[in-house]
């Protein structure tokens, strides 16, 4: 029987809470499936999922793309066969392998500007990575890029972050609509974070995707940033925490 | 194909004082494959073979030579996967027999050294389960994550020898097998990796030479490979002349 593996990635505009959410997705799968194999990657190369997780990075994927690009350039011949066997090498050797999950970050490349090949690498990671875990995680980068560069073409289950400003449901109205052409998606779904009066959602403007759950603005997740605490510290009853179930479960990944 | 006889012979002594276990070939004795790469977590693994900072070395060699390799055969150096308490330093060395390669048709020779090359990408193909290869080709490392389940079951490397021998004999220019499987605390490791390395140099140079190569010795990079070893020399500028003509 094929081995089925739910990706589940999350995007939006930054700023908005797409790592908070992500990190309780991660806690949350772990907490309901211990057994399974989890994998959470940071594929924003501000690499702010770690923290949240509370996993140190020592590698990232852009310096093994890095080296296996530099003895490629030093001359000597790979088969393409030595060339994948050499990722899947240095990525294990890159991943921080918790009892809990596994934690891949995509790394901030050296030149300013562009992440096109860091991209490229990350999707073919995500690809070569999927078939060996039953849950993975993706923290996206901020924006359309990665949605547009068919780095999420895998995904099974893409969720959208918002804040309630109208810059933040515009930012996922057009991920919606690239997703739609370029990612393999099965369900697709948004949250809006950090909302401070219930009564501002009857105002907001959403056609990106079936609504999972709406999460209220929260001070302790504030503060538990603030003091550089991870996802594993809040409580379990915190808004986030609570609206990560909430959305999970709306996407059949939970039982009620 | 003499080109690795004298790696091999040097290979027999990798292995320390001891004497190894010897088992012979059976393909019933193979441990399950999956078919398909195999992760084994940190959490269910036992041990690693060559984990951390420890030797994890592997190579392949050729010969046609019936002296050097006329059995299938699992030798084990050391103590076997059952008995490996943590992580420890690890050889695995394939030492293959083949029929005569050289012809007097250039097609023919040149069709049998890749085929050759071929014969070391085999263990890209080999997933016994709950044994989680990685290799790395610009280390010439190999590192092996055992899981718990395995060892319950009772992997050894009798029968992971067996699972890389039925995948190496699927070629049908392999005639006989054997595989050394070294953990010994006193093997030679730092040896075993001169050898790899000697094996990446003597399969780069091949690789060169049937693509074409210049036939002034005194800028050729790969001179000292070709000085070092017997017959290549002759491979090299047998296949001048061929190209020549």
């Amino acid at each position: 029987m094929e081995h089925k593996t739910v990706i589940l990635a999350v995007a939006g505009k930054g700023g908005v809470g797409k790592t908070s959410l992500s990190s309780a997705f991660v806690r949350l799968l772990t907490e309901a499936y211990p057994e399974k194999r989890i994998l959470a990657i940071d594929a924003d190369p501000a690499i702010g999922l770690s923290t949240a997780l509370g996993v140190e990075v020592r590698e990232t994927l852009d310096d093994i793309r890095k080296s296996i690009v530099a003895s490629v350039e030093d001359g000597a011949p790979r088969e393409a066969i030595e060339l994948l066997s050499e990722a899947r090498y240095r990525i294990f050797d890159t991943m921080v392998e918790g009892q809990a999950f596994s934690f891949l970050a995509i790394g901030r490349p050296e030149s300013a500007g562009c992440y096109c090949k860091v991209n490229a690498y990350l999707k073919e990671v995500i690809s070569l990575l999927s078939r060996d875990f039953d849950y993975v995680v993706i923290d996206g980068e901020a924006g359309i890029e990665q949605i547009n560069r068919r780095v999420m073409e895998k995904v099974t289950h893409l969720v959208l972050v918002t804040d309630p400003s109208r810059k933040g449901t515009q930012v996922i109205d057009t991920i919606r609509r690239v997703a739609d052409e370029l990612v393999m998606y099965e369900r697709c779904g948004t949250v809006v974070n950090r909302l401070t009066e219930a009564e501002m959602l009857s105002h907001i403007r959403m056609d990106a995707a079936e609504l999972l759950a709406v999460i209220p603005s929260d001070g302790a997740h504030a503060r538990n940033d603030i003091d550089g605490k991870s996802v594993f510290d809040l409580p379990e009853d915190s808004p986030i925490m609570a609206g990560a179930r909430q959305a999970l479960t709306k996407l059949g990944l939970l039982q009620e | 194909m003499e080109l690795y006889n004298p790696i091999i012979e040097k290979a027999m002594s990798l292995g320390g004082a001891s004497r190894p276990r010897r088992y012979a070939y059976d393909p019933r004795d193979a441990w399950p494959d999956t078919g398909a790469f195999e992760l084994v977590m940190l959490r269910d693994a036992a041990y690693e073979l060559g984990g951390g900072s420890h030797s994890a070395v592997n190579f392949t060699c050729v010969t046609s030579s019936p002296r050097l390799i006329d059995r299938d055969e699992i030798l084990v150096y050391g103590p076997d996967l059952g008995e490996i308490e943590g992580d420890c330093d690890y050889a695995r060395i394939a030492l293959l027999r083949v029929g005569e390669i050289e012809s007097d048709d250039e097609t023919d020779t040149e069709q049998a050294y890749r085929a050759i090359q071929d014969m070391d990408f085999v263990k890209y193909h080999v997933f016994p389960k709950g044994y989680m290869i990685r290799t790395s080709a610009e280390s010439s490392r190999e590192q092996v994550r055992i899981s718990r389940e395995a060892i319950r079951e009772g992997i050894s490397f009798q029968r992971i020898g067996a699972d890389f021998i039925r995948q190496y004999k699927k070629n049908s220019s392999v005639l006989n097998v054997k595989m050394l499987f070294i953990t010994a605390p006193d093997g030679d490791y730092a040896g075993a990796r001169q050898l790899a390395k000697s094996v990446k140099d003597i399969t780069l140079s091949l690789t060169k030479i049937m693509e074409g190569m210049p036939t002034d010795c005194g800028s050729c990079q790969l001179k000292p490979i070709c000085d070092e070893v017997e017959g290549m020399k002759e491979l090299h500028f047998g296949k001048e002349k061929h190209t020549a003509q």
